[in-house]
């Protein structure tokens, strides 16, 4: 068959299946599977049409769970708040891993009462400080307005040269993140351009987190694109703790070398850099714009981690963050060294859970209690 | 050539080539394997084109198809691309010699001398090492100077062109059958060049025929919607084979194959069972695909798998097992050894020469060799066996029932998978093991594991995933093995066809693990 037959009969499938009585068996053999063919075609293509669309509009968690199951529940919280509590504001925590296991929400114990703030983890592990714009930028999008945020600094990744193409993988972001992201990065097609050919094959790229919404999670090992231990076992405020029975010094040696290998050699040639400078003015300026208070805090660091930095590299960062304060009128809470127990820690950055617990108490005693308090004086 | 000298001729630069038009053809098909993006994109094209392209213009289009395996081929490496493409040339001429000379010992001559260059070319690249290195040894333990360093056994084997064991063997039987005339040579070069080069059996076959092949290439191709139906059927499959299943087995089976002494007793139990069911759907999987691609083009290759595992003995498995190198192997090696003729001792003998090259063809490592060896005892005992039970009508009635053929299933599927275990190349160096490990001593280390009680560490990864995947492929085989599938697919609306193969082919993506492996074939 030539191609303009080919064509004819696929725009014309009936013209193909007129034949005489006696060849009809073998007619109908080719009517089924030219109809076979051409189904399953089209099925491919409807049904990755209809993944890419359910990722960006109903499903976005079947994507990105790790952030959107957090933001689904933060919705739910919000529109309780909503109608049952609507003069408690809402304080969205925006931040990475360090968060996400070391900073409780109802550990800040900022109370209960009619007046008194919701708090919620909106955090997603490695997603600092580019990926803390995106996220605070699909939060705000979202139609939640938190009337506090939080964003967490993590000091070494100031320095992060980037480039930021590479810190969020494409298959994660919707259409409306290539936008956000694209100032941030150097490359300004390259992200779009891996996003299309990941949406083209998105039943592959997005196995992983897609079996994982399914219940199926076990059927991948454990790795760098699991991310269902981060999300599936959260508290109700987004807080995703780790209580290991045991933690023994060797594997916190462990920990603790990844760490020195992750973050070392940022510090020794320290020097903030204007990707990661351009997102903590662009997440400050957009709360200022929305009317949200906002305010930068830092994690606890294990006294091992703190002395990975040299003496003048913490000057630096404190009077980074000190012009920052200054320009955007917004607080700085640093509990970097709050807690000196090393055994507090999995790896001398992220509490396990009862330093957590307890660091939480503390940081809402002390910094997010007295800041909510001091914002609702000034008003 | 001194041993020195073959020993230091290993090329000392990478597979790709230094021609623009080469490099950028490696980036558009970085791996020839049939299931990725890039293969499926570039296939697209050449179907588009070959079908666009009038039917009586049948050599147009065997041209193109010459031309995108050649291209295929190049991808990977240029060098060894022209090189595949002159000894098919070689052999074509030889094939025309043949074919021209009346004189029966100038025929042999030049079948002897294209078995010869084929054979050489394929021990130069793949065996080269092997050989070298057990002689190194050997003179060492001899006392000797062997003169030369071991060599590099990772590094030469980037310069395997791929394929290699399964065109060689192509060759040798076209060359083989138009000396004993059973086909005549062909004459027509682009014809000849496709037989050998066709893109869906460059790879990993299956090994087709000459008489099979160039009786089709002379036939014009119309485009015919149930063959498309059939190679999509067969592709999907294929595609689920080796993304959904054997892929999935892999995350079970290789970090205990690569490190069995680390591992409890029931996780290598379960590996070796992940692993037989990973090679069976890897090298099956990508049969179908091969299959399936050529009926895109209007070709039909042979069936390479039969459902090997639902096989009653060991001789039955090598009718279902790799069919087209089985009764290759058959034609070519085991019959003109004398076959079955003669006493029990020399059939034995026959047996086990056929096997253990057999074994040997699949890679240059003693474990191979020693996979065969256990095949070729296993046929013997098995024909043993057979002679025994017939003697015994009562024992060979009850081992005809459904109970006992069940049992002979097991027995049989039991015996395949020690087997399994031997059948694993050697390992290169790793900080654990800086010298590397041969397959021969992991499959040793393996067998200690697996009869004698240890602890270790468990599976890699919840045994659910493998009990199901093992469960789907039995229910297969009953489904097939008892017709019922066959039957209901003949009552199967088109639409309804059709949207199974989507789901077949959406399944096989989202169950694709999070890393996918190479083909097992791919290498040998």
């Amino acid at each position: 068959m030539t191609a303009a037959a080919l064509v004819r009969s696929v725009v014309h499938p009936w013209s193909a299946g007129r034949t005489s009585a006696r060849r009809a068996p073998a007619a109908t053999g080719r009517r089924r599977a030219r109809a076979a063919v051409l189904t399953a075609v089209v099925a491919v293509g409807i049904a990755h049409v209809w993944l890419a669309v359910v990722v960006e509009t109903s499903r976005p968690e079947w994507r990105d769970p790790e952030y959107f199951h957090r933001q689904k529940r933060l919705t739910a919280v919000a529109r309780w708040r909503d109608m049952n509590a609507p003069t408690r504001p809402l304080i969205a925590i925006i931040g990475g891993s360090r968060p996400q296991m070391g900073l409780s929400p109802e550990g800040l114990e900022l109370g209960t009462g009619p007046t008194d703030p919701f708090p919620f983890d909106c955090v997603q592990s490695g997603a600092i400080p580019v990926g803390e714009r995106l996220n605070l930028a699909r939060l705000l999008a979202s139609g939640v307005a938190p009337e506090y945020v939080l964003i967490e600094v993590l000091p070494p990744v100031l320095a992060d040269p980037g480039p930021m193409e590479y810190r969020i993988p494409a298959p994660r972001l919707g259409y409306a993140d290539l936008a956000r992201l694209r100032p941030y990065h150097s490359d300004p097609g390259k992200i779009p351009r891996e996003w299309a050919r990941a949406r083209v094959k998105s039943w592959y790229t997005l196995r992983v987190p897609l079996l994982a919404n399914w219940g199926c999670a076990d059927l991948f090992p454990p790795g760098p694109n699991r991310s269902d231990a981060l999300w599936a076992d959260m508290r109700l405020f987004g807080w995703s703790p780790f209580y290991p029975a045991d933690w023994p010094a060797a594997r916190r040696a462990v920990a603790l070398d990844v760490a020195r290998k992750t973050y070392s050699w940022l510090l020794a040639d320290f020097r903030v850099t204007p990707v990661n400078d351009r997102a903590y003015r662009d997440m400050l300026g957009e709360c200022r714009a929305r009317g949200a208070r906002a305010a930068l805090f830092l994690m606890p660091e294990s006294p091992t981690f703190r002395g990975w930095y040299p003496p003048a590299v913490r000057g630096q960062i404190t009077a980074y963050l000190a012009g920052l304060s200054r320009e955007f009128g917004v607080p700085v809470f640093d509990a970097s060294g709050w807690v000196d127990d090393e055994a507090a820690f999995m790896d001398g950055h992220h509490l396990l859970g009862p330093g957590a617990e307890a660091f939480s108490k503390r940081f809402g005693r002390e910094c997010v209690g007295p800041w909510v308090k001091s914002v609702k004086n000034e008003k | 050539m001194s041993l020195t000298l073959l020993a230091n001729s290993a090329a000392d630069k990478g597979p790709a080539s230094e021609f623009l038009y080469f490099r950028w053809l490696h980036d558009l098909l970085p791996e020839p394997f049939f299931h990725t993006q890039a293969f499926l994109l570039f296939f697209l094209g050449v179907f588009v084109l070959y079908w666009s392209i009038p039917r009586k213009w049948q050599m147009t289009r065997i041209w193109v198809l010459v031309a995108a395996s050649f291209n295929f081929y190049a991808a990977w490496s240029a060098e060894l691309a022209f090189l595949v493409t002159t000894t098919t040339l070689a052999d074509y001429l030889f094939g025309r010699l043949m074919d021209a000379s009346r004189r029966q010992g100038l025929r042999k001559t030049v079948m002897i001398v294209s078995i010869t260059m084929n054979l050489g070319i394929l021990c130069y690249f793949k065996y080269r090492g092997f050989f070298l290195n057990e002689l190194h040894d050997a003179l060492v333990r001899l006392g000797r100077d062997p003169e030369y360093a071991k060599l590099d056994l990772k590094a030469l084997a980037l310069f395997v062109p791929f394929g290699i064991s399964f065109y060689t063997f192509e060759a040798i039987s076209y060359a083989v059958d138009v000396y004993r005339r059973k086909i005549r040579a062909e004459t027509s070069l682009p014809r000849f060049l496709l037989f050998i080069l066709f893109l869906p059996h460059l790879v990993s076959g299956p090994i087709v025929r000459a008489g099979d092949f160039l009786t089709q290439t002379r036939r014009p191709k119309r485009w015919n919607w149930v063959r498309m139906q059939v190679g999509v059927q067969l592709f999907l499959m294929g595609v689920f084979k080796k993304m959904a299943i054997a892929d999935r087995m892999a995350v079970f089976s290789d970090p205990i194959f690569q490190n069995p002494q680390d591992y409890n007793t029931g996780a290598v139990w379960m590996a070796v069972l992940a692993y037989a069911i990973r090679i069976y759907c890897d090298f099956s999987g990508y049969s179908d695909m091969a299959i399936g691609l050529a009926h895109l083009l209007g070709y039909k290759l042979t069936n390479n798998f039969n459902m090997p595992y639902i096989s009653a003995n060991v001789s039955e498995f090598w009718r279902r097992w790799h069919i087209s190198l089985s009764t290759w192997l058959r034609d070519y090696l085991f019959i003109p050894l004398g076959g079955s003729r003669g006493s029990r001792w020399l059939n034995y003998r026959n047996l086990m020469i056929t096997m253990t090259l057999g074994g040997l063809w699949h890679g240059a490592a003693w474990s191979y060799v020693l996979w065969g060896v256990a095949h070729g005892l296993l046929l013997i005992l098995h024909r043993q066996f057979k002679d025994f039970a017939q003697a015994r009508p009562r024992l060979d009635a009850a081992l005809q029932t459904t109970l006992g053929t069940g049992f002979r299933v097991l027995l049989t599927f039991f015996c395949v998978c020690l087997c399994w275990v031997l059948f694993q190349p050697n390992s290169p160096p790793t900080e654990k093991f800086p010298l590397g490990r041969s397959g021969l001593e992991k499959a040793l280390t393996m067998y200690e594991r697996m009869f004698s009680l240890h602890l270790g560490l468990a599976l890699p990864l919840h045994n659910r995933s493998l009990w199901y995947t093992a469960g789907f492929v039995l229910i297969c085989h009953l489904v097939v093995s008892r017709g019922l599938w066959q039957r209901a697919y003949a009552r199967i609306p088109g639409p309804v066809l059709g949207f199974g193969y989507a789901v077949c082919l959406c399944a096989a993506m989202v169950l694709a693990p999070d890393s996918g492996s190479s083909f097992i074939y791919f290498t040998f």
